[in-house]
C-alpha cells in the first residue's frame, strides 16, 4: 500500500499544474492572446463580457472565465475582438456599439472603431489604446491601462 | 506462521526493491531539472561572452557620438538628426547573428514608458521613432537606477532566451538602454531533449507503479493458492506440505516436537467406515487446535491418523510445554466424537514427545526421536504421553516415513534361509525373511523396524511387499517351496486375505507357501483371526507356528487352529547342550507335536553338536546358520 501510494504521489507531483517538478504545458500564442484579450475585454467593461469574436474562436471557447461568454452575433456582444486572419467579416459588425478590438495593426490603424490593439512585437506582447477613439466611445480604462494608451 | 514470515520475506525483497527503484527514478527526475539548468546556464555563458563585451563597447560608440549630450538633449538629438540614427543603427546591426535576433536603443519617456529611439532590425521588424514598447517586467528599469547592465530571462516567448541591457549614462544619468535579445536555439533544443527526458522517467515510473500492481496481485495469489497448498482439506489444519517448506527456517531450540497418533484408528475405519474415520479426525484436530497458542504453536497433519504438534518454548522451559499437552491430552479423551447421527464414540491419543530438538542436527532427526516415543507410547500400552530419553531407543530404529520411503522405493527385499530335512540334511524349504536396503546399501533387520509399523497400515503395506516377492520367486521356480511370516493384523486384513485367496488358485502355490504366525493374545481371543486361519488351511496353505515356546504358549491355541507345523523358538535350541530346562522343554514340544501329527523345525541350529542333539530328539527339519546363513535366492 505504502509503495502504490508512492508511486501515485510521484505521478501526482510530476504531471501537477504548478510545483518543483511540474512537466507543465505552456499556453500556445493563441491561448496566450485569448487570455489577454478576455481581461482587456472584462477590464474595460468591468462587468460580464459578452464577446463575438471574428476569425477563430477555438481558444476563447476554452478560458472558462467566470461572466465570459462568446456572444452569437455582434448585436448579443458588447465586445468585439476581429483577428487578422477574418479582416473581411468585419463588414457584419460595422454598426454595433460594442467596443472594438483587434490583433491586426493595419486594421486599427485603417479602421477607427477600433478602440484598442494588441500586437506581438520583438516577439513580446503589446497593447496600444487610442485616447480619441476611447473618447469617441465614452470608453474609461481602469488606472493600470494608463500605459498602453496613446494620444492619438 | 510459517506461510506469512515466507510471503512477508518476499514481500519486503519486492516492496524495498520497488521503493528503491522509485526513489531512484524521483532522484533522476530532479537532477535532469539541475541537469538543465547548468546546460542552460553553460551554454548561455559560452554563446554570451563575447556579446556582452561587444554590446559594452557598442554601448560606449554610441556614448562616444552623443558625448557632448546631456541626458535629456541626446534623446532629442537622435530624434531630429536621422544621420546619427544611421549611424546608431549601423553600429547595432553589427550584432545581428543566428543567436542575437533584436537590438535597438530605448529610452524612458516622462511617463515612465519606454520608448524606440533606434532599431537595427530588417524593415518589417523595424520600430519607428518614439514607438511605445511595452515592458514585461518592471526589472527594465533597473539598469536606470543602477548603472550596471543586467540580463532579464524571457517568460513570455519561446522565440527570446535572455535579454541584455545595457545603460548609456550621459552626464552621470542614464538616457537610454541598449538591448539586445538572444535566441539561442540550443538552450530550446535541451530542453525539448530534457523534456523528453522526464517523461521517459515518468513513463518508466508509470510501468513500475504498474509492474508493482501486478506483482501485488501475482503475490495475492500466490499467498492463495499457497494456503490451499499447505492446508489439509478436511482437518483444516497445515499439512505436511507446510512442514517440509517450514523445516528449513525453523528454529530447534523454539520448539518442542510431538508427534500424536490416534489409538486403535484403523479399527474405527473398520467398523464403522472411512466416513466415520474423518469425521474423528476432522473434530480431534479442532479440539487439539481449540487448544494451541495462536501465533505460536503449530498443529500439522502429518499423514493419516498422525499430527506433529510445534510447541514453542517459553522462557526455555518446558512447564507450558507439557500443561499444554496435558490439556490436549485431556480434552481428546473427554470429547465426545460423533461419528453418525446416532451413535457416538471415544477416543484416545498417543503422544511422544521430543522436548530438547536442539540436540540434534536438524528437524527430521529430532522428529524422528518424537516418533521413537510415540512407538513407546503405542508399545506401553496407548493413551499416554510418552517422553524420548536418550536410554529409550537406539535411534538407529528406522522411523514410520522412513518405512514408508523404503517400501515406495522398492528397497524392501527378501533374503530366505534354507530348512533341512533333519535326516537327508537336504534343503527342503526357505523361509522367506524380510529385509530393507539401506539408502546407503546396507541391509537393515527386521528388528529395527518391524516393531516400528505394529498396529499401522504399514505392517499390512509391507506384507503385501513380502507376499509379492515370494510371488515371483515361486512363479519362476517350480520346485521351491517357501514360508512367509504373517503378523496377526494380516489374519484379519482384506486386502491381506484376497491376495492369498488369487495365489491358491494358481497350481500348487499355496502348497508350496507356509505362512508362519507368530503365536499371540490377538489371534487366541479373536475368533474372526481363527476362521481365517481355517480358510487358509482350506485353501491348501501350511499352518506354522513361529517361535513356539517363547512368551504366550498355549498348546490349547495350537488345537484350535490345527497348525501344521511348530518352528521351536531359537532361544530354546540355542542352550539345549548348556541348560538342562531348554532342553527337557524342546523334548516335550517335539513329544507333544509327534503325538499331535504335527511336524516340527528346529530354529538357530548353529553347530554340528547341537543338530546331532536335535536328530536325537527326533526333530524334523533344522534351520539355522550350521546349514546357511540367510540368502538372495
Amino acid at each position: 500500500m505504502k509503495i502504490i501510494t508512492l508511486c501515485i504521489l510521484l505521478v501526482s507531483l510530476l504531471t501537477a499544474q504548478d510545483g518543483p517538478f511540474t512537466l507543465r504545458k505552456k499556453d500556445t500564442i493563441g491561448e496566450l492572446e485569448a487570455k489577454i484579450v478576455a481581461q482587456i475585454a472584462a477590464d474595460i467593461l468591468n462587468k460580464d463580457v459578452n464577446i463575438y469574436v471574428v476569425g477563430e474562436q477555438k481558444d476563447f471557447m476554452t478560458l472558462g472565465m467566470n461572466g465570459f461568454r462568446i456572444a452569437k452575433n455582434c448585436k448579443e456582444a458588447n465586445f468585439i475582438f476581429v483577428s487578422k486572419q477574418s479582416v473581411d467579416d468585419m463588414e457584419l459588425c460595422e454598426n454595433s456599439r460594442a467596443i472594438h478590438f483587434t490583433n491586426s495593426r493595419e486594421l486599427f490603424n485603417k479602421n477607427r472603431d477600433f478602440v484598442g490593439l494588441f500586437y506581438w512585437f520583438k516577439s513580446r506582447p503589446n497593447i496600444t489604446f487610442s485616447s480619441k477613439r476611447l473618447e469617441s466611445k465614452l470608453t474609461m480604462l481602469p488606472k493600470s491601462y494608463e500605459q498602453f494608451i496613446e494620444e492619438f | 506462521m510459517i506461510q506469512t514470515k515466507l510471503l512477508t520475506k518476499k514481500s519486503i525483497i519486492i516492496g524495498t526493491t520497488i521503493l528503491f527503484l522509485v526513489f531512484l527514478l524521483a532522484s533522476l527526475y530532479v537532477s535532469t531539472i539541475k541537469l538543465q539548468q547548468n546546460l542552460e546556464k553553460k551554454i548561455f555563458e559560452t554563446s554570451t561572452n563575447d556579446t556582452t563585451s561587444i554590446a559594452r563597447n557598442i554601448s560606449k560608440e554610441i556614448y562616444r557620438l552623443t558625448a557632448q549630450y546631456g541626458a535629456r538633449e541626446v534623446i532629442q538629438n537622435i530624434k531630429s538628426n536621422t544621420a546619427l540614427q544611421k549611424e546608431i543603427e549601423e553600429k547595432l546591426s553589427l550584432f545581428l547573428t543566428k543567436d542575437i535576433k533584436y537590438a535597438y536603443l530605448l529610452y524612458r519617456d516622462r511617463k515612465g514608458i519606454f520608448r524606440f529611439l533606434a532599431d537595427a532590425s530588417k524593415q518589417s521588424e523595424k520600430a519607428f521613432i518614439d514607438q511605445k514598447f511595452d515592458i514585461d517586467s518592471v526589472l527594465w528599469n533597473k539598469p536606470f537606477n543602477t548603472k550596471e547592465p543586467i540580463f532579464l530571462e524571457n517568460r513570455v516567448s519561446k522565440e527570446l532566451s535572455v535579454t541584455y541591457l545595457v545603460p548609456i549614462v550621459h552626464k552621470n544619468i542614464v538616457s537610454m538602454i541598449l538591448v539586445v535579445d538572444f535566441s539561442i536555439k540550443r538552450v530550446d533544443d535541451i530542453e525539448d531533449i530534457m523534456k523528453k527526458i522526464r517523461y521517459g522517467i515518468l513513463l518508466l515510473a508509470l510501468a513500475i507503479l504498474g509492474f508493482a500492481i501486478f506483482a501485488l496481485f501475482q503475490a495475492l495469489r500466490y499467498q492463495r493458492s499457497k494456503k490451499d497448498v499447505y492446508i489439509d482439506r478436511l482437518t483444516k489444519i497445515y499439512n505436511k506440505n507446510y512442514l517440509l517448506d517450514y523445516e528449513p527456517y525453523m528454529n530447534l531450540h523454539d520448539y518442542i516436537i510431538c508427534a500424536i497418533d490416534i489409538d486403535h484408528f484403523k479399527k474405527i475405519n473398520d467398523t464403522y467406515g472411512h466416513a466415520a474415520g474423518d469425521r474423528v479426525l476432522e473434530r480431534l484436530a479442532s479440539v487439539m487446535f481449540i487448544e494451541t497458542r495462536k501465533n505460536r504453536d503449530i498443529l500439522i497433519r502429518y499423514g493419516g491418523e498422525e499430527f506433529c504438534l510445534l510447541i514453542k518454548k517459553e522462557r526455555e522451559s518446558d512447564a507450558v510445554g507439557l500443561n499444554l499437552l496435558d490439556r490436549i491430552f485431556t480434552k481428546v479423551a473427554q470429547e465426545v466424537f460423533e461419528i453418525s447421527e446416532y451413535e457416538r464414540i471415544g477416543v484416545t491419543i498417543s503422544i511422544g514427545v521430543n522436548l530438547n530438538p536442539e540436540n540434534q542436527r536438524d528437524f527430521t532427526t529430532a522428529f524422528k526421536l518424537a516418533d521413537i516415543a510415540l512407538y513407546n507410547a503405542k508399545n506401553g500400552g496407548r493413551n499416554r504421553i510418552e517422553i524420548y530419553a536418550e536410554s529409550i531407543e537406539d535411534s538407529s530404529f528406522l522411523t514410520i516415513n522412513e518405512i514408508k520411503d523404503a517400501i515406495y522405493d522398492g528397497r524392501l527385499m527378501c533374503l530366505f534361509q534354507p530348512i533341512v530335512d533333519t535326516k537327508t540334511q537336504k534343503v527342503v524349504h526357505h523361509e522367506a525373511l524380510v529385509r530393507i536396503r539401506a539408502k546407503d546399501g546396507t541391509i537393515i533387520t527386521p528388528d529395527k523396524f518391524l516393531s516400528v509399523t505394529k498396529g499401522t497400515f504399514i505392517a499390512r503395506n509391507l506384507t503385501k511387499e513380502v507376499l509379492d516377492i515370494c510371488y515371483k520367486k515361486l512363479f519362476l521356480d517350480k520346485s521351491l517351496s517357501l514360508s512367509v511370516n504373517l503378523n496377526p493384523q494380516d489374519l484379519t486384513s482384506e486386502t491381506i486375505l484376497e491376495i492369498l485367496k488369487m495365489y491358491a488358485k494358481i497350481d500348487t502355490f499355496s502348497q508350496r507357501l507356509g505362512l508362519e504366525i507368530l503365536e499371540s493374545e490377538e489371534i487366541v481371543n479373536y475368533e474372526e483371526a481363527q476362521q481365517n486361519i481355517l480358510m487358509l488351511k482350506s485353501l491348501g496353505y501350511q499352518i506354522y507356528i513361529d517361535d513356539f515356546g517363547s512368551g504366550y504358549s498355549n498348546f490349547i491355541y495350537l488345537a484350535q487352529i490345527n497348525a501344521d507345523v511348530i518352528k521351536i523358538d531359537g532361544s530354546i535350541i540355542k542352550n539345549i547342550l548348556t541348560d538342562k530346562l531348554s532342553y527337557l522343554v524342546a523334548k516335550n514340544i517335539i513329544s507333544f507335536a509327534k503325538e499331535a501329527n504335527i511336524k516340527t523345525i528346529a530354529e538357530f541350529v548353529s553347530s554340528k553338536e547341537i543338530y546331532e542333539a536335535l536328530r536325537g530328539l527326533g526333530v524334523d527339519k533344522c534351520q539355522g546358520y550350521y546349514f546357511s546363513s540367510p540368502k538372495e535366492l
